[in-house]
């Protein structure tokens, strides 16, 4: 098939009527989740993630990807109105959003918001399009040797650009890796680390431990700390939106500058679109001839931030869907949710399930557009949404967890297992650990493992193999320099209190 | 003497423990095989080993490097961890038994408490509505078979 025969398939998948609807539910669920602050796109995810079980899984896909780029979308609305970020990928629009807001123009910071969201998405999309095909062909021949190099090498680079330092990140990836270890070993069948528990025979639930380390750990850390009471609704009538020409014309470079930074980190592994962000922010400000004015409500401290995270969100998937490596958490719950529907991600994916994938890409597209008309016309009601009280929030949300986790197998024990995994999420979460690279490591564990395993049973035992085989030798040189790079700051800041 | 870090000892000790624990366990109960050919406890064991490890660079850089920040126990939300895991817990355990509303109540009532200012008028009112709310999502809307309530007997 031609590729203007795929692009077409594609069309004709997500147009139809149930794609377009779940494709509407997710970016508005998203987006929902997106505003109010305190949950996160991975929380968002996994609490919307037992309701695609009962869909197919093209729908399943195209509605977690929508929640995935529609909370960028809304996260940024609250970040402008009440300099409390959404979700991570939005906390830099604080900077240059909120003090717009304070001098009376937050309605033209989320019109030109959403203008640079679909700038992103739409540059991010174009190069999936280009690039996926290109890379899965290329990755036909990969043996176990070059998947366990670059499964190991995102989540090195995972555990680098996470806040805090490497050590921690590290640590938590091989926690991940060892909770995605419990059950059934996949080569003899034995049962590890299970002590009995006839539940985890089958291994730890990975909604269960999405669900605690990122919905209830962080609901706990947010309970008494947001307040949305200070809107004001008439900043976001569509009078006040209306941007002046000289807001549009310096819009422009930053939009262009922010889609290729964020489609470059949306690629890598282990980055993602808050480091795009943060990024595309520092890079406008150095560019600026006025950087002194920036945090004082400057358009391009918005609007290259947002074009990148969406640019991120969109680029991710090429990785994901390509080789069949995350590169982030949420990537990682993805490939999960592809899994549990039974197909195998990897770069046949392409070519076996085409209408999945282009279907998927091609969903893209409409979910931005309609992005668009929910976040022009209909802000109003996502700011109403932001006044309502948090402490009538947070228990729906527990709620919700709840039902959704126990829903997946219907088994009380997950729901245990998510206050075991909230617990722990809270306290890793005080102790300064990033949480993402466990959830990482739990989702690529099993896989490297099997990698690891095959590779050394056809090497003979030799370790040579990741050595000489050249891509895969280039990858651990990467991931040698980039684990280096992390560990610098440990080495030399030895200063004495 | 030089001022050590007591947030970072603490935790990378615990790790490096429990990194050395999973180990052994591993060493002691899954078969360890050869390079070749490994068995199911290689991977777990060089896993454990790993852990241990990380740990131990974490509790060292605490011991040597002191600027590195430290937990401020006032900024632990003590309350809302206990009541919003109690009512995930209760949730757990009267989903099989007593059915959907009661564990909706159970999650929602206790966990409301989790914000300080909570008061069991409206929580009452939150917990109706959230139930009915549960309702219509998950058994009208998305057709799950729920046990809606019943006796635990």
């Amino acid at each position: 098939m031609s590729y203007f025969d795929n692009l077409i398939l594609g069309l004709q998948t997500a147009l139809s009527w149930y794609n377009l609807l779940w494709c509407f539910i997710g970016v508005f669920l998203g987006t929902l989740l997106g505003v109010i602050p305190g949950i996160g796109v991975v929380a968002a995810i996994s609490m919307l993630f037992p309701l695609t079980f009962q869909l197919e899984p093209t729908a399943a896909l195209i509605m977690l990807a929508g929640i995935w780029y529609g909370t960028s979308y809304g996260g940024s609305t609250a970040s402008i109105l009440l300099n409390v970020p959404g979700s991570a990928t939005n906390a830099v629009t604080c900077l240059d959003g909120y003090p717009m807001t304070q001098q009376g123009r937050g309605g033209i910071a989320l019109l030109m918001t959403t203008v640079a969201s679909f700038f992103g998405g739409s540059f991010g999309i174009i190069l999936l399009m280009g690039f996926a095909g290109t890379i899965s062909a290329y990755a036909l021949s990969f043996s176990s040797a070059e998947y366990f190099s670059l499964m190991l090498l995102g989540l090195i680079a995972a555990c680098n650009v996470s806040n805090g330092s490497i050590i921690k990140g590290l640590i938590m990836v091989a926690l991940g890796i060892l909770f995605g270890l419990v059950g059934s070993d996949i080569y003899t069948g034995t049962r590890r680390f299970d002590f009995g528990i006839l539940d985890l025979a089958d291994g730890i639930n990975l909604v269960a431990l999405a669900m605690g380390l990122f919905g209830v750990s962080e609901v706990v850390a947010s309970v008494g700390k947001v307040d949305g009471k200070q809107v004001d609704p008439n900043s976001v009538k569509l009078s006040a939106m209306k941007p002046t020409r000289e807001d549009v014309r310096r819009s422009w470079l930053p939009m262009i500058r922010g889609s290729s930074i964020g489609a470059f980190f949306g690629t890598l592994p282990g980055t993602g679109s808050s480091i795009a962000a943060f990024m595309a922010y520092a890079v406008e400000k150095r560019v600026s001839k006025t950087p002194e004015k920036f945090g004082t409500g400057e358009i391009e401290g918005i609007m290259a931030p947002e074009t990148a995270n969406n640019a991120a969100d969109q680029t991710s998937f090429i990785p994901t869907l390509a080789l069949g490596i995350p590169g982030s958490a949420t990537m990682a719950l993805m490939l999960g949710a592809l899994m549990i529907h039974g197909i195998a991600p990897g770069p046949q994916l392409m070519t076996e399930q085409p209408s999945l994938f282009w279907g998927l890409v091609m969903s893209f597209w409409i979910g931005n557009v309609l992005l668009v008309i929910l976040n022009v016309p209909l802000i109003g009601v996502w700011v109403r949404l932001l006044m309502v009280p948090y402490n009538w929030l947070f228990p729906a949300v527990l709620m919700f967890i709840c039902i959704g986790t126990y829903s997946v197998s219907n088994s009380a024990f997950d729901v245990m297992l998510v206050v075991m995994f909230g617990a722990l999420g809270y306290a890793f979460r005080v102790g300064g650990y990033p949480a993402a690279p466990m959830l990482l490591g739990f989702v690529l564990g099993p896989m490297m493992e099997e990698h690891f395993r095959r590779a050394m049973l056809l090497s003979r035992g030799d370790f040579g193999t990741f050595l000489s085989r050249p891509i895969s030798a280039t990858v651990l040189a990467i991931a040698l320099l980039v684990l280096l790079w992390g560990l610098k700051p440990l080495i030399f800041n030895r200063k004495p209190a | 003497m030089a001022d050590r870090n007591y947030s970072e000892i603490v935790p990378g000790v615990v790790i490096a423990l429990f990194g050395a624990i999973v180990a052994i366990y591993a060493a002691q109960h899954y078969t360890i095989g050869t390079l070749q050919r490994m068995g199911p406890g290689m991977f777990p064991m060089a896993l454990g080993v790993l852990i241990a490890g990380l740990g131990s660079i974490q509790a060292l850089t605490g011991w040597v490097n002191s600027s590195l920040p430290r937990v401020d126990p006032r900024t632990i939300q003590w309350r809302a961890a206990l009541f919003i895991l109690a009512g995930v817990i209760v949730f757990s355990l009267l989903i099989r038994t007593a059915g959907l509303i009661p564990g909706v109540i159970g999650v929602v009532g206790i966990s409301a408490f989790a914000d300080k200012g909570a008061r069991a008028i409206p929580v009452i009112i939150l917990s109706v509505i959230l139930c009915a709310i549960a309702w219509l999502i998950f058994s009208l809307g998305l057709g799950m078979h729920f046990k809606l309530i019943g006796w635990p007997f």
